[in-house]
């Protein structure tokens, strides 16, 4: 398991450093132009901020399934501890990087500066369930890449469809007496994906062999 | 689990209608050098992919010391199968560092040996920064020499390593891993189709014919039992009658008979007035298995 | 020790047979080491287990012996069990097919034996 984690984490481990320059930067700006961003182009790119962590999970994990399994199992290592290490991996990045943006959310604030607006602090517990939901419908789309290549991109769409999610619920929750239900129901209707993705990341991986 | 048997039983496998392995058996001994020898498509990347739990397979066993290999994280730790890198990967070429690989063999390999990955790197040249699409055949074949042996893992597989490499390159590779073996004594199991040249090193040979292994055992034994017998055409029946011949040549009233026997019924063939030649190893091969058209 | 091995024979025999020369050529005396595998497999790009098995030919020759832990050692009388062994062999390995050779040639007794004795004062006259 070790041996895995190392692996992948050096595969996000730039991702990673980029968000979280992003998120300075983002962050920065901000504070020093809290009213002139709001139109500006790199203000749309402030306001996407809950979706980003999402986005970046998403691309990096493109090669994930064909290339890196590919190596991870012509050197010894099994299937089950590349699927249980992939999925802790996934775990762990959407934790952190929902940890930094709240610290993005907060920090602000905190330090006398101008409040980040980016999102409403209420819409933060919902950023778990919606990025890794986004996370394992693109680890899906790899894992059937090489085999259903059609059903791959079906599971790629799914993909941008929780991004969607990700975006409407975080106006969502703020007006809740406006929307009804639609909040539990996105909810809902993430963590279902996210069993069906794992389901699927388990199917390939306990098929795949080395080319 | 130090030096054990690393043994297949009963395998079958099918790429849909073609059926590669027929109900295989085969069986690696500890602190031997073998070669795997096989016509293009006899199967043999096949067989070494399941015999390292890499492949699948339809029935039949695979264990290393008793233990199934399959999904078995303890045993896979003490195999090593060191393939072809491809050129291409999913969605385009591979590019992939070398280094990219070396710190996944470190990460993954537990008997990696960091200093002797060194040291081959530097012997082959190779620039672990360079990317694998960017590589020559016989530098891709040097990445995947160099990964089986710094992998110091008990059994060894490489899979056609001399393939790419040119001549001066597979004498420095015979002879590294001759160095290697006369070290450690780890098993090494070698595929090829360019038999002569490997045929010294190679203590016993496998050969994969029609989806089995039809001989099996140490090279020389084998070498011993196959002749040729030229002479005239009725000379060379009269000496041949009661003996194996595999395949005759004709060329006039010149007439050339491998045969396999033991040294014994040999003996009527010396007193005649015949030529006795031993067979090399890829003549014997050809002689067994040359049978149809390579796919 | 001769420079390569060819295909003409079993490579453990060529080992055991270049040793032999080397015996007799005086290129490895009595009680002094021989090659081990390891040596004789890098010179000759062989499996060390071949090497081994042309030393334990000699071994089982009486031509070498082992010293535990150091390696193998020209035995006593050694030169001299090589050439009993060969002179034994000389008459299956190169007598019986110069006869047979030259009965298809059509010679008879009397002109092989002219030229084994005019070939026998040529190496006297050397």
């Amino acid at each position: 398991m070790n041996a895995v984690m190392r692996f992948l984490w050096r595969q996000y481990a730039p991702a990673t450093a980029v968000f979280f320059l992003y998120a300075l930067l983002m962050t920065l700006l901000h504070s020093l132009f809290p009213a002139g961003l709001a139109d500006t182009t790199l203000g749309s790119y402030y306001y996407m901020f809950p979706i980003v962590p999402a986005l970046f999970l998403l691309v990096f994990n493109f090669g994930v399934h064909s290339t890196f399994l590919d190596i991870a199992l012509s050197m010894g290592c099994t299937r089950r501890t590349f699927l249980w290490g992939h999925q802790l991996m996934l775990l762990l990045l959407t934790l952190g990087l929902t940890a930094l943006t709240a610290l993005f959310l907060f920090v602000p604030g905190l330090l006398g500066l101008p409040e980040a607006d980016f999102m409403t602090p209420r819409g933060l517990p919902y950023l778990l369930p919606f990025t890794l939901a986004a996370a394992e419908a693109a680890s899906a789309g790899g894992a059937l890449r090489r085999t259903r290549p059609g059903l791959s991109l079906a599971f790629y769409v799914l993909c941008l469809l929780a991004l969607i999610f990700l975006a409407v619920q975080m106006q969502v929750v703020d007006e809740p007496w406006l929307w009804g239900d639609l909040a539990w129901i996105l909810t809902l209707v993430s963590l279902v994906l996210i069993a069906v993705c794992l389901g699927v990341c388990a199917c390939c991986i306990r098929r795949a062999v080395v080319r | 689990m130090n030096a054990a048997v690393l043994q297949a039983a009963g395998l079958n496998k099918s790429y849909g209608k073609n059926h590669v392995l027929r109900d295989l058996d085969v069986t690696v001994e500890p602190g031997k050098i073998y070669g795997l020898i096989g016509r293009n498509g006899a199967g043999k990347t096949t067989l070494l992919g399941i015999l390292t739990g890499q492949n699948t397979h339809e029935s039949g066993s695979v264990t290393y010391g008793g233990q199934p290999v399959w999904e078995n994280q303890t045993v896979l730790g003490e195999l090593c199968f060191s393939r072809e890198l491809s050129e291409t990967l999913v969605g385009g070429r591979n590019s992939l560092k070398v280094a990219h690989y070396l710190n996944a063999a470190s990460l993954f390999l537990p008997h990696w040996d960091r200093d002797y990955a060194q040291r081959l790197l530097e012997e082959f040249s190779l620039d672990p920064g360079k990317r694998i699409y960017a590589l020559s055949k016989g530098q891709r074949s040097m990445v995947t020499v160099l990964i089986g042996l710094a992998s110091r893992a008990p059994v060894t597989i490489l899979d056609e390593p001399a393939a790419g490499l040119d001549v001066v390159m597979r004498e420095r590779f015979y002879q590294l891993l001759l160095e290697d073996f006369g070290e450690t004594g780890r098993t090494f199991l070698l595929s090829t189709h360019i038999i002569e040249e490997a045929a010294a090193v190679f203590e016993d040979v496998l050969f994969l014919d029609r989806g089995k292994i039809i001989e099996q055992g140490p090279a020389e034994d084998l070498v011993a039992q196959f002749h040729t017998i030229s002479g005239r055409a009725d000379e060379v029946d009269r000496v041949c009658r009661g003996l194996e011949v595999l395949s005759t040549e004709t060329l006039g009233r010149h007439k050339t008979a491998a045969v396999r026997c033991g040294e014994e019924a040999l003996s009527p063939a010396r007193a005649a007035d015949v030529d006795i030649a031993p067979m090399n190893l890829q003549k014997v091969f050809v002689a067994l298995c040359g049978h149809e058209p390579a796919r | 020790m001769r420079g390569t091995l060819n295909d003409q024979s079993l490579i453990y025999l060529q080992i055991a047979a270049g040793l032999e020369d080397d015996i007799l050529r005086g290129v490895y005396r009595e009680e002094e080491q021989v090659p081990s595998t390891n040596e004789l497999a890098r010179v000759y790009h062989i499996n060390p287990a071949t090497a081994g098995k042309g030393l334990n030919l000699l071994v089982a020759g009486g031509v070498l012996y082992k010293r535990r832990g150091l390696g193998m050692f020209v035995a006593p009388g050694a030169a001299e069990k090589v050439k009993e062994k060969r002179r034994s062999a000389f008459l299956d390995g190169y007598v019986r097919p110069m006869v047979r050779e030259g009965r298809s040639l059509g010679l008879n007794r009397g002109e092989l034996l002219a030229m084994v004795e005019r070939a026998i004062g040529e190496g006297e006259s050397e």
